[in-house]
C-alpha cells in the first residue's frame, strides 16, 4: 500500500531547477531515509511533501493526509516552555491533551520544566521537534535531518524510538540525512536523490545486491569500455575512480550481466565482483555526472 | 478555524506582550484619572480638566482613553502573524492538517477577540477607576454603561479596520520592527491623505466616497455623540467592507503562497 505517490514533480526557486521531473513513492508501514548531497533538493522535496510548498508541476496524492512533520531546523515560540508550545500544537490541531506527556517524555523531556523554549540547546529543541512530529495520530511523519545536533546517545535514542514506533504502530517514516551512519539499524528503504530525480530506491534487504561492484583496474581502455557500454546500460551504468582501481556499478544487474562485463573488463587486468559500504555505492552514483563529463 | 483560534488565544495569555498591555494601560488609566493627572497637567502647563458635568459622562470620556490603545496594535500584528514568519514557526503551522485558509481565518478572528478584549479591559478598568475617584453620580447608570460598550465595540472595530493592511503586508514582509514602523508610518500618511479628500470633497463631492478608503476621514463619526446615523451607516460599512475585503485576500494570498521561511 502506498501512503504518498509523487509524480513528475517539478519545483524551480527563480532559475534555478531543484527538482525536475521527480516521480517517488512511499510504502506504508516503511521507514524511508531519503538520501543525497547538500543542496540535492531533499528538504525542497520533503516541504513539497509535507504541504509547504507546492510544485510547478506534477502531483503528490496522499492515501490520506495525516502526517506530523520536523522540517528544517526546528522553531517553537521562544517564550513558551516545551509543554506549552506542544499544547499549542495540540490545540491548534484538535489532538487529545493526554498525548503531550507521552510525547514529551517519549523524546525524554522532562513534561514539568517550566524553563522557556529559548534556553533550549540545539539537541533539546530537536527532541522538541521530534515530539512534536510524534504528536497527533499521524499515518506518515515526515523528519528533516533529525539527528543534527544530538550527541551519540541522543541519535541512538531517536533511532530506537523510530523503530519501535514503526513497529508498534506502522506509521510510515520519511528521514532525510547526508549522513549515511544514521541510517543504519532504522531504515528499512532507501532512496537516493541526486540531480532532481530519485536515481534509484532500494530496500534494506536488498542491499547486498544493490551494493555490489566489480573492481577492475583502471585503465584508458577500461574507461573508454564503460564509456562504450552507457549506450547500452544507460543511467544504470556508473564508475568511480580510486588510485589504481576502478569500481564499476550496474544497477539491478543480472548474474549474466555481471559475468559479460566482467569478462569484458578482464583483458584489461583483474577484475572481480565484490561486496561494497552503502557509503562507497552513494558516492560513486552522485558522483557520475562529473565523471561523465571528466571522461568524455 | 476554531481549533485554531483557541490555540491562539491560549499562546497570547501566555506572551509577555499581554502582561506588558496591560501593565501600561494601567498606568496610563491611573495617571489620566487619578488626580496626579491634575498635577501632571499642572507641571506640563496644560490645561486639562474633567467636566463638571455628570459623572456617568466622565466615565465615558475616561472610557475613551482606551483609545490610545491603539498604540499597541502593530504589537498585536507582530505577535499573532508577522513573528510567525520571522521566527519561522509558520513551517509548523503551515504543515498541520488544516486547510490553509482556515489558518488565516482563525488567526484573524484571534486578533480581533484580543483587541475586544484588551478595549474592555482598558475601557472598564479606566471606568472603575475613575469611579473610585470622583465617584458615579449619574442617574442613568445603563445608559452610561451602554455609551461605554457602544465606544468599546466600534473603537474595536475600527482598529481591527486600521490593521488590515499591515496584516496583509506581513504575508509578503518578514521583518517585525518594519512592520511596526510601518504602521505608524502608513497611518500618518493615511491620515494627511484623509484630511486632504475630506477638505477636496467639500467642493467636489465624488471624493466623498473615495475618502471613505481612508479610515481617519470618518473615525471621528464613529465616536461623536450623538451619533449621526448616515454617516455613521457609511463608516461602518467602510470598515466592514475592509474588514472583509483582508479576510478574503489574505487567506488567498497565504493559501497559494510557498512558505519560504
Amino acid at each position: 500500500m502506498t501512503v504518498v505517490q509523487c509524480t513528475g514533480l517539478k519545483k524551480s526557486y527563480g532559475a534555478q531547477t531543484v527538482l525536475d521531473d521527480l516521480s517517488f513513492s512511499l510504502k506504508e508501514g516503511s521507514v524511508t531515509f531519503l538520501l543525497g548531497l547538500n543542496g540535492a533538493g531533499k528538504t525542497t522535496l520533503l516541504k513539497l511533501i509535507a504541504g509547504l510548498l507546492y510544485p510547478d508541476a506534477g502531483e503528490i496524492a496522499y492515501k490520506e493526509k495525516k502526517l506530523g512533520s520536523l522540517i528544517d531546523s526546528p522553531k517553537f515560540y521562544g517564550n513558551l516552555s516545551a509543554y506549552d508550545n506542544l499544547r499549542y500544537y495540540a490545540m491548534v490541531q484538535g489532538v487529545n491533551p493526554g498525548n503531550l506527556v507521552k510525547a514529551l517524555k517519549a523524546v525524554r523531556l522532562d513534561p514539568n520544566n517550566r524553563k522557556a523554549v529559548k534556553g533550549f540547546s540545539l539537541g533539546m529543541k530537536q527532541r522538541l521537534g521530534i515530539a512534536m512530529a510524534l504528536l497527533g495520530d499521524y499515518n506518515l511523519v515526515v523528519l528533516d535531518e533529525p539527528f543534527t545536533g544530538l550527541d551519540p546517545a541522543g541519535m541512538e535514542e531517536i533511532r530506537e524510538l523510530i523503530r519501535n514506533i514503526n513497529r508498534n504502530t506502522n506509521k510510515t517514516f520519511l528521514i532525510s540525512s547526508h549522513l549515511l551512519a544514521e541510517a543504519e539499524g532504522v531504515a528499512t528503504d532507501y532512496a537516493i536523490l541526486h540531480g532532481g530525480k530519485i536515481v534509484t530506491e532500494f530496500s534494506h534487504a536488498n542491499i547486498e545486491s544493490v551494493c555490489r561492484r566489480i573492481r577492475a583496474t583502471a585503465t584508458r581502455d577500461s574507461i573508454n569500455k564503460c564509456l562504450a557500454l552507457l549506450a547500452q546500460y544507460g543511467d544504470r551504468l556508473f564508475w568511480r575512480e580510486r588510485g589504481s582501481d576502478l569500481w564499476i556499478f550496474l544497477q539491478e544487474a543480472t548474474r549474466e550481466e555481471l559475468e559479460s562485463l566482467l569478462a569484458l573488463l578482464a583483458g584489461d587486468g583483474p577484475a572481480q565482483v565484490e561486496q561494497c559500504t552503502l557509503k562507497e555505492y552513494f558516492l560513486a552514483l552522485t558522483e557520475r555526472g562529473s565523471q561523465h563529463a571528466f571522461c568524455s | 478555524m476554531l481549533s485554531v483560534v483557541k490555540g491562539e488565544l491560549f499562546k497570547f495569555l501566555r506572551q509577555p506582550l499581554l502582561k506588558i498591555i496591560l501593565f501600561v494601560s494601567l498606568a496610563v488609566v491611573c495617571i489620566q484619572v487619578i488626580p496626579f493627572r491634575q498635577m501632571l497637567a499642572e507641571l506640563m502647563e496644560l490645561e486639562i480638566a474633567f467636566s463638571e458635568k455628570p459623572t456617568g459622562h466622565n466615565a465615558f470620556v475616561a472610557s475613551s482613553f482606551a483609545g490610545f490603545f491603539s498604540f499597541f496594535i502593530p504589537f498585536l500584528v507582530v505577535t499573532v502573524f508577522s513573528s510567525e514568519f520571522t521566527i519561522k514557526t509558520i513551517r509548523n503551522i503551515g504543515t498541520i492538517n488544516l486547510p490553509r485558509r482556515g489558518v488565516f481565518i482563525g488567526k484573524y478572528i484571534s486578533f480581533a477577540l484580543m483587541v475586544f478584549f484588551l478595549m474592555f479591559f482598558l475601557a472598564g478598568s479606566s471606568t472603575i477607576v475613575f469611579a473610585i475617584f470622583r465617584g458615579w453620580g449619574s442617574d442613568s447608570i445603563f445608559l452610561d454603561i451602554s455609551r461605554i460598550l457602544y465606544y468599546v465595540i466600534i473603537s474595536s472595530w475600527r482598529e481591527i479596520s486600521y490593521a488590515s493592511v499591515l496584516i496583509l503586508l506581513t504575508l509578503y514582509i518578514y521583518n517585525d520592527a518594519l512592520i511596526v514602523l510601518l504602521y505608524f508610518g502608513l497611518s500618518l500618511i493615511e491620515s494627511i491623505i484623509a484630511s486632504v479628500l475630506v477638505s477636496l470633497s467639500r467642493h467636489v463631492k465624488a471624493l466623498t466616497l473615495i475618502a471613505y478608503a481612508f479610515p481617519s476621514s470618518y473615525s471621528h463619526k464613529l465616536t461623536a455623540l450623538p451619533v449621526q446615523s448616515g454617516k455613521f451607516a457609511a463608516a461602518v460599512t467602510a470598515m466592514t467592507v475592509s474588514i472583509l475585503l483582508t479576510l478574503v485576500l489574505g487567506s488567498t494570498i497565504f493559501k497559494k503562497r510557498d512558505i519560504t521561511v
